[in-house]
């Protein structure tokens, strides 16, 4: 007869060894979907995700263009190539902030010194966001195979490294994308980078609007700073932009200042294309209030293009 | 809705009130009776009333005032609404109204009331639980049960798998979509409007899974909260599968309070629609609600008086006759007569509410979304749910999955469900919807 002590035992026992049976199917099952998702992860020939990963591990372009949305879709490789007879790839991408532009030109320079970069920096670059970093996701995949870029990984969360004892959570909310991408042909080898826009904006000229007081962020400044440093240190003629917007701004922008304080103490060239009368004067140049469409992005690039020429004279 | 340290004090004072409140109600015999009861409703709806609707009530006054050129002299509160205040105020005050009727002895060990009010799992967003049910559980010994822990952590898996899933994917575009519905087209708006009627479901009853199972695993047992709510054949049935602690607890306390339905048609119609707005006004201090909760009060009462002449309708149709369509037909029907009131549940405004049915009427425009993948990912959620409940609803105890008699079956599908959390779940994502409440 069992009596109630090795009834609760034998429940203890039989619980635990269940557990350990459910932890090790799980890690098996993940590291086999994490292995499969690797694999296709890296074979991507097209995508934002492809793109990210040429940056970081093929590009050894002359120029890189560094930035959110803005920079992928208003610096066109071509007219940088074809003004400054240097090869030019366009590093932007989309829903990002510095801490990933740190993080992929960390990345770079331990392959390889390009000779100019162009950080096309935004006001949410200093600013204190609801985000929580929560872009740095698009990081993870690299976590592994990229050390360098780990301390700005760990500043999404304390329980990042924790997470990722799973092989699959880099992955997270990928598989779709893997997928389209894996079964597409390359469209971006002539773009460089560059994603064009092709609608015009109709609406009107408005003032900005913010959603919440401007508070900088300290450590994104901080990480601004370290970018600038990094390129200094490495030599690259650095070019810190601020692309066109339709957008009138009526009030004094703390980021900005921020901004051109930090380009200031570093000698760093600040072009602030944001209060450009060709710009606002003509909003079919606009896809959108924040985006320039392929005609204004044609127009833009050559003027920084020029300005660059220019200033290497 | 916020925590705050200090607003502890407001749960603190509602248990001792409704402590002491329970003990006389007891002793007493009587009016003094109905003096405690009273006193003790009042404290309750008291906190309520200033810590929700306050500054409703005086928004509402300053915009009436300002009609007629006048000034609003009575100040607003800069209060933050404590966390699932509305929960706990419910469930305090079923215990001195049990009490009063002579259902629940008082609760003489202050400990056991005060774990009572604040049992953890269902502190914020309940089921809101009855004092009949869970008192006595809390003196009973609750030792190790494999059963229990087994099936309390199988709930709270489904709970997050629904929640992470789903619900905060769906969440990803109704919030873009809702959160400004100027320039989104009428297929957009269905759709982040059908997306939202899924989403508030998977929010709230993973809530309701998690926090029975949490407690499931300690050995106790708390009350089914939803009941595949969108299989309902009409808003009556809906109402007896969707937030079910809530229904149940107007029912005994509000609705048969008001004499139920032993009382003349029209009045009986009345105490409906009167405890449907209730209910609206129970879930925030807006507008919007109080709407969503009329409407909801209009379909009941428009079930009632339509229901000879539908049955009528389907006795010369016959079409009882071919009973999957017909079951079909009301599922659907009954789903878009929510979806509808959800509208209002959701919008920000009354005239955002408005504007979206108008666009919906139109109907005109390509579908938005910024991200093909969000649409995606909500669709394969929505049709995973689909799957499971359509089972779990017409073919009961067949095709069993997590709960299948071979180990090795039931521990595949765990890790698979803890794997589909991490490859498909949104882990940036924000709080349980109910929490607010």
């Amino acid at each position: 007869m069992v009596g109630p002590l090795n009834k609760r035992r034998n429940a203890y026992l039989l619980f635990f060894l269940r557990l350990a049976i459910f932890v090790f199917t799980f890690f098996v099952l993940d590291a086999l979907a994490g292995w499969l998702l690797r694999h296709y992860y890296f074979t991507q020939h097209s995508g934002s995700m492809y793109r990210t990963t040429y940056s970081m591990e093929s590009a050894t372009h002359d120029i890189l263009i560094f930035g959110t949305s803005r920079a992928t879709h208003h610096y066109k490789p071509e007219v940088f190539e074809r003004t400054l007879g240097m090869t030019c790839y366009n590093a932007g991408k989309d829903g990002t902030q510095i801490l990933y532009h740190y993080a992929v030109l960390e990345s770079v320079l331990k392959r390889y010194t390009p000779k100019i970069i162009i950080l096309d920096i935004s006001f949410k670059d200093v600013l204190e966001t609801d985000d929580n970093y929560d872009w740095l996701s698009s990081l993870l995949p690299y976590y592994k195979k990229h050390p360098e870029i780990r301390p700005v990984v760990d500043l999404k969360s304390y329980f990042e490294k924790y997470k990722l004892l799973s092989a699959s959570y880099p992955f997270n909310s990928a598989i779709l994308t893997i997928a389209k991408s894996n079964g597409m042909t390359s469209n971006d080898e002539g773009k460089k980078g560059y994603l064009p826009l092709e609608k015009e904006w109709k609406g009107p000229l408005t003032a900005e609007i913010h959603k919440r007081p401007e508070q900088i962020d300290s450590i994104k400044l901080k990480y601004f700073e370290k970018f600038i440093g990094d390129c200094k240190k490495a030599n690259i003629t650095l070019y810190v932009m601020l692309s066109p917007v339709y957008i009138r701004f009526d009030k004094p922008s703390i980021s900005l200042a921020a901004i051109r304080e930090v380009c200031e103490h570093y000698k760093v060239p600040f072009y602030d294309y944001t209060t450009c009368a060709e710009f606002l004067s003509n909003r079919s140049l606009f896809q959108d209030r924040s985006h320039m469409n392929d005609k204004g992005a044609t127009i833009y690039s050559e003027k920084v293009a020029k300005e660059i020429k220019n200033g290497l004279k | 809705m916020v925590f705050v340290p200090i607003y502890i004090l407001i749960l603190g004072f509602t248990i001792v009130v409704d402590y002491f409140a329970g003990i006389y109600i007891e002793k007493s015999q009587g009016r003094k009776r109905k003096l405690f009861l009273t006193a003790s409703l009042i404290a309750n709806i008291g906190v309520l009333a200033i810590f929700k609707y306050y500054n409703f009530i005086n928004n509402n006054i300053t915009v009436l005032l300002h009609g007629i050129g006048w000034q609003n002299p009575i100040p607003y509160l800069s209060i933050l609404l404590p966390v699932g205040l509305s929960f706990h105020t419910f469930q305090a005050m079923s215990y001195t109204i049990e009490v009063y009727r002579g259902n629940q002895v008082a609760e003489k060990k202050f400990g056991i009331y005060s774990l009572y009010v604040m049992f953890f799992p269902q502190l914020v967003a309940g089921p809101i639980e009855r004092p009949q049910r869970l008192l006595p559980q809390f003196y009973e010994k609750h030792e190790f049960d494999y059963q229990c822990v087994s099936e309390g952590l199988k709930q709270m898996l489904w709970g997050f798998l629904k929640k992470l899933v789903i619900a905060d994917r769906l969440a990803l575009y109704v919030n873009t979509v809702y959160s400004n519905p100027e320039p989104h087209t009428g297929p957009t708006l269905l759709i982040a409007t059908v997306f939202f009627a899924i989403q508030i479901y998977c929010d709230f009853s993973a809530y309701s899974d998690i926090a029975i199972g949490c407690a499931r695993v300690m050995g106790f047992k708390l009350m089914t909260n939803f009941n595949r709510p969108y299989f309902s054949m009409s808003i009556s049935e809906f109402w007896k599968r969707w937030h079910i602690s809530l229904s149940t607890w107007f029912r005994d306390y509000l609705y048969i309070s008001l004499g139920g339905n032993r009382v003349s048609i029209p009045r009986w119609y009345f105490n409906l629609f009167f405890v449907f707005l209730v209910s609206g006004l129970w879930h925030g201090a807006n507008w919007t609600y109080m709407i969503w909760g009329a409407l909801n009060g209009v379909y009941l009462v428009g079930g009632l008086i339509s229901a000879p002449l539908i049955k009528k309708i389907n006795r010369i149709t016959r079409i009882d006759k071919f009973r999957g369509l017909h079951t079909f037909f009301q599922v659907i029907i009954t789903f878009i007569l929510v979806c509808f009131a959800w509208i209002f549940f959701r919008a920000n405004t009354v005239s955002d509410a408005f504007l979206i049915i108008k666009k919906i009427a139109r109907f005109k425009g390509p579908v938005f979304y910024e991200d093909l993948s969000t649409l995606g990912y909500s669709f394969l959620g929505i049709i995973f749910l689909l799957i499971v409940e359509f089972k779990q609803e017409y073919f009961g105890k067949r095709f069993l999955v997590l709960n299948h008699p071979h180990f090795a079956i039931r521990n595949l599908a765990y890790a698979v469900m803890v794997l589909l959390i991490i490859l498909f779940g949104v882990f940036d994502g924000g709080q349980f919807i109910y929490f607010q409440f």
